[in-house]
């Protein structure tokens, strides 16, 4: 009797732990993939930032319509639940493009944000990691838990 | 078994780069605070608060950022930095004692041509990540301390 309660007692502890990092992991992928969504839509209606440095690399600006995928569909995928972990590293590799080629030529990545209260890379940067933090972590359990290893 | 293991150190490694990133860049906004960013005294003040009380937010930002980088009472850090989130949300950004509200805006890019992220992008990964470090914790990679808080 009483080591059966203590059982109970040891399963009980264990999946409070589990609950808290499958919503830590709900979290983390709903919040930077919906961010990304807002930045993705801005681009596709027109902003002109990742336009001007393709052009900058003399690289065709269509290439801007990539953001469909890499900003909106692989971040929708990220919330549903669906290959979650290989959309995410998508998104790190978009990341890592945009620093390759926005940020560290220019120096961005050496200098403070315009009020001088922190790095002026700091949002790049939250998303770059953000992505590949759920690359690493996986969805968790609240999702549609479509593709195996590939998402949780 | 070998899956499971990889999987494994992958949580880990997740949970250390998560807390490293916002520990590291939450700390140069401790340092800008200590040394006369005016944004939080500003807003105290505005809320009839002494400015003096920025130093608790000192304190959160930078030891609570330490903590996390350090994996020393990172969970501890990381709720603090949520609630201390929250409440600059509350204060600053909810379009209460004269402040504007921020929670459904867009704002624009540098060259201010066009907008391009969410107006709270910045408070949001550090409240949402801040928050996701104190339910995740800190993993293997650290110096492991402070118990359960870590």
């Amino acid at each position: 009797m009483a080591s059966i309660s203590m059982a109970e007692t040891g399963s009980d502890a264990r999946s409070v732990a589990a609950v808290r990092e499958d919503v830590a992991k709900l979290v983390l992928r709903c919040s930077v993939s919906a961010m990304f969504m807002i930045r993705g839509y801005a681009v596709l209606t027109g902003e002109q930032a990742i336009r001007d440095t393709l052009v900058r690399w003399g690289l065709p600006q269509e290439l801007a319509f990539a953001s469909a995928y890499f900003e909106e569909l692989a971040p929708l995928m990220v919330i549903l639940g669906i290959f979650s972990r290989l959309n995410a590293a998508a998104m790190t590799f978009w990341m890592v493009m945009a620093f390759a080629m926005a940020h560290i030529d220019t120096g961005h990545i050496f200098q403070l944000d315009a009020q001088n209260v922190g790095w002026r890379v700091e949002g790049p940067f939250f998303f770059l990691i953000m992505s590949f933090c759920v690359a690493l972590l996986g969805a968790g359990r609240y999702g549609l838990n479509i593709g195996g290893k590939w998402n949780d | 078994m070998a899956t499971a293991a990889v999987k494994e150190s992958n949580d880990d490694l997740g949970k250390l780069i998560l807390r490293v990133t916002v520990g590291a860049l939450i700390v140069f906004h401790g340092l800008a605070l200590a040394t006369g960013d005016a944004g939080i005294p500003n807003n105290l003040v505005r809320w009839g608060l002494p400015a003096q009380l920025m130093w608790i937010g000192f304190l959160v930002e930078f030891f609570g950022g330490l903590g996390m980088i350090l994996g020393v009472y990172a969970r501890l850090g990381g709720f603090l930095l949520g609630v201390f989130m929250m409440i600059a949300l509350f204060m600053a950004h909810s379009g209460l004692m004269g402040a504007q509200n921020h929670w459904f805006m867009v704002a624009n890019n540098p060259a201010g041509n066009h907008w391009d992220h969410y107006f709270l992008e910045t408070q949001m990964f550090y409240l949402l990540g801040a928050f996701s470090v104190a339910l995740l914790g800190a993993g293997r990679y650290g110096l492991n301390i402070g118990g359960k808080w870590n």
